[in-house]
Order: C-alpha cells, then sequence, then structure tokens
C-alpha cells in the first residue's frame, strides 16, 4: 500500500470527515432497534420458509430492547456484544447483565432507607446493599 | 518505509512507544465533536483515539448488504464476513500511521500479544502475565486502577472511556468514565481462558480461506480464526478480556490493537504460506458486496488503496518479527 496515500488517508481530518458522512447518511439508524426482530428464510423441497424471531426481554420487571437476533444456525447474536454467538437467549441476556452491570442497576433507595432504620432500631453491623445481579 | 512488527512482551521499546503514542492519540482533539457523528448525551471533543472507537462501531453496523436484503446478523462491513481480516488489517494501518505521526517516528512498528502462548498456561497463570501489570498495561477492573491506562477520579487527563455502546440500545453514547476490564470471567459473560497455540496452529492448517455462505460460520481460514466456529479463537480474546472489550466500542481499550495485530499476524502467516489469495471474487453475487477481493473497504481511503486485494501483500508496509 502507497505509505504517502495511506498517512494522508490516516489524517484525523479526512477520517473524521469520513465518519461524519456516515454518521450522517445513516439518518440516526445505528441503533438496533430497527432490527430487533429476526427473519430467517429458505427453500425446502420447493416450499418457501420464512421463520420470523422476536424476543420480548424483561429484566426486573422492565422491558428492554437488547437487540437479539437469531443466525441461520439458531445462533443467538446481538449488536452490543459482537463477539458473543451463544446457543442460548438466556446466556445471552446473562452476558448482557454481566458486562454492562450499569445499564441494569436496580434502585437501591428503599433497601437503603429499610436497611438504615434496621440498623438504627437494633443496632446491627452495617452490611453492605447487595448490587442485584 | 516497511517497518517491523514485534512482540510487546519481548521489546520494551516497542511497549513504550505504543503506551505513549496511545496516550498521545487520546489527548489530541480530532477537531469535531460528539455532536459532529449524532452521539447522544453530553456533546464533547472527540479525540483522535476515539475516531477509531467511532469507525469501528459504524462498520460493525454497516450491514452488507444493507437492509432488508440482510441485517448485521449475517455480515457487516469488518466482521461476520470475508473481509474481517482485511478491514482490521486498514484500521491497524491507519492506527499505526497516526502513531508514527504523533511520536514523530515513521519506524515505528505495532506491537502485538501472542495471547496463544498464555493460553498454554496453566488458567490461573493465564491472568497473571507481565502484560497485566502496571509496567505494561494494567490489570482487571471496573474501573481499570493500574498501569497507563488507569482511571484517576481526580485527574481528567488519565484514561477516560467518553464513547459506549449502550447495551438497551445499540448506539453509542457519550460518558466520562473509566476502562472497564473482568479478565477470565466465567461463562456465559467471560471466558476463562485463552486460544491456545494448538488452536492457531489448526487455523493455519485450513487451506480454504472461506466458502460458501461466506457468513459468521462459513467453514475456512478465516471463520476459525475469526471464531464463528471451532474454538473461537479471535472472539474469545474479546471475551477472556471482557468489559470495553466485549463491547462493538472495544478499542476503547488499547489491548485491541495487540489483539488484532496478532490475528493480522496470524493472517500473514497463513498468507505466506498458502499464497496471497482471497475469497470472494468478483464474480461472487452483490449481496456480497463489501466482501469481494476488488470492493472497496469500509474506510476513509479511496477505493484505489484499499480493497481486500490491496491488502494481500504489505511487505512495503511492515513485516512481523516471527510468524507463528
Amino acid at each position: 500500500m502507497d505509505a504517502k496515500k495511506l498517512a494522508r488517508g490516516a489524517s484525523p481530518a479526512n477520517l473524521g470527515g469520513y465518519l461524519k458522512k456516515r454518521a450522517a447518511s445513516s439518518h440516526g439508524h445505528l441503533t438496533h432497534k430497527q432490527n430487533s426482530s429476526s427473519s430467517r428464510t429458505t427453500t425446502h423441497n420447493g416450499h418457501k420458509i420464512v421463520l420470523e424471531t422476536i424476543y420480548r426481554v424483561t429484566i426486573d420487571g422492565k422491558k428492554y430492547d437488547l437487540g437479539l437476533l437469531a443466525d441461520d444456525q439458531g445462533n443467538v447474536h446481538c449488536h452490543s456484544l459482537p463477539n458473543y454467538q451463544l446457543q442460548s437467549a438466556l446466556d445471552m441476556v446473562r452476558a448482557i447483565v454481566e458486562q454492562f452491570p450499569d445499564d441494569f442497576e436496580k434502585k437501591q433507595k428503599k433497601t437503603t432507607v429499610a436497611h438504615k432504620h434496621a440498623t438504627s432500631r437494633k443496632g446491627a453491623v452495617k452490611k453492605p446493599v447487595s448490587k442485584g445481579k | 518505509m516497511s517497518v517491523i512488527r514485534r512482540n510487546i512482551v519481548n521489546d520494551l521499546a516497542a511497549r513504550d512507544a505504543f503506551v505513549r503514542g496511545v496516550l498521545m492519540l487520546k489527548n489530541e482533539a480530532s477537531g469535531s465533536t460528539t455532536r459532529d457523528f449524532g452521539i447522544s448525551g453530553p456533546v464533547v471533543n472527540v479525540s483522535t483515539y476515539d475516531l477509531f472507537v467511532i469507525w469501528h462501531y459504524q462498520a460493525m453496523m454497516q450491514a452488507t448488504p444493507p437492509p432488508p436484503a440482510n441485517s448485521q446478523r449475517i455480515r457487516n462491513a469488518a466482521h461476520r464476513g470475508p473481509v474481517f481480516l482485511p478491514w482490521h488489517r486498514v484500521m491497524l494501518l491507519l492506527l499505526e500511521a497516526n502513531l508514527q505521526r504523533v511520536l514523530g517516528d515513521i519506524t515505528f512498528g505495532l506491537p502485538y500479544w501472542d495471547w496463544a502462548v498464555d493460553g498454554d498456561l496453566p488458567q490461573a497463570a493465564q491472568v497473571s502475565t507481565p502484560l497485566w501489570t502496571s509496567d505494561w498495561i494494567g490489570g482487571n477492573g471496573r474501573p481499570v486502577t493500574s498501569g497507563p491506562f488507569r482511571f484517576n477520579p481526580s485527574d481528567a487527563t488519565s484514561w477516560r472511556v467518553r464513547i459506549e455502546v449502550g447495551s438497551t440500545t445499540g448506539a453509542l453514547r457519550s460518558v466520562n468514565r473509566g476502562l472497564s476490564r473482568q479478565i477470565a470471567s466465567p461463562p456465559p459473560g467471560g471466558s476463562l481462558t485463552l486460544p491456545t497455540t494448538s488452536q492457531v496452529s489448526t487455523a493455519l492448517g485450513i487451506s480454504v480461506y472461506d466458502s460458501f455462505d461466506w457468513n459468521a460460520t462459513s467453514n475456512g481460514f478465516r471463520t476459525y480464526l475469526e471464531g464463528g466456529i471451532g474454538p473461537r479463537i479471535h472472539d474469545r480474546v474479546h471475551i477472556w478480556v471482557g468489559g470495553d472489550m466485549a463491547s462493538a466500542a472495544s478499542p476503547n481499550d488499547p489491548v485491541f490493537y495487540l489483539n488484532h495485530c496478532n490475528v493480522d499476524r496470524i493472517w500473514e502467516s497463513w498468507l505466506t504460506t498458502h499464497g496471497k489469495t482471497y475469497l470472494p471474487d468478483m464474480s461472487a453475487g452483490a449481496y456480497l458486496r463489501g466482501h469481494r477481493i476488488d470492493d472497496p473497504i469500509a474506510s476513509p481511503l479511496s477505493s484505489s488503496v484499499a480493497t481486500p486485494r490491496q491488502v494481500l501483500d504489505v511487505a512495503t508496509n511492515y513485516s512481523y518479527d516471527v510468524l507463528p
């Protein structure tokens, strides 16, 4: 590869300009909301088969669109963890919860208040508030 | 000028230059802000280093071909298809050029991390190699608190992740936090072990680069190395490091480049053994646009400069000290 052309192409201004154009041309579609369901198609014995898969995920009572997708081999894939390819959708959700703990932190307010009452009344030794993994 | 890429564990000069250069790129304003790229959250300046985070993400979200004919689950402009190795080769070349620029050293070559050597160690020993100490790239943590990329809340110049991917949106958002690693966590979120030299040898013995239907699980060297089949070689390294390395914004962790430099080194070994060949050629259908040998690679380089064919022979740019 020509070193001069490479150096010109590598400049922050050139790379930034390229990425801005890409972002503008995507019209804000660089999310997984547009692809939260999978549609797999094939033909078999002369029949056209369409298999749609939609994952509806609820964590701690709250619904999440995690962008889970099923590929033609039945493996579950996810945009936010691109290097994972799991046979179990449950395992994929577990992986997401582990790798993005801040996105799924339980609200601790009530627990904390109750805990304070308990400790002030009984003079118990303070325990760390559980983080609910 | 052709530079030599060396093992970071064996070459302290390469290590020190890599760390120094990465920190310089992280603190170099690119002239753009997060708003310019449609990134949600507080508007912040984007460093040159973080441009590469955005580039990786954008390429990953670029389905090839575009919806509705396809989606990222099948293949995208940088992963899950034949262009995986050429795209990352171009990315490394552009980062290397920027490191040479800020270091003022045209002889600088990216170092690599030969993770397969570590993968041959007992499981417990894999996490305690020199690489993960303060003298190299720091250790585990959320945030990482050791080494050159450690987080110091009272020091605004310490390493900060400024752009991340939200798990519930799949979109980039601006943040201000320390680097995250969850090294050798158990499955399903992590991986307890690294790939081994035996697995790399198996990959190098696969004579076909890639095959129909050219996706994440097609048979061939590329898929075996990327991780869609077999012991999940490249994917497993990302998952073993975990934290930011596991996400779609994985270049946030500088170890991303050490990993991919080693992946590229394995590809270079394959090219040396099996010939400078690539599949698919241009007779493949338009549904493989972006992955055929003369298709432009999704990059800021012109199509005459960056195609899979153009990066099969990089002897004028770099070589490796040792091939596996």
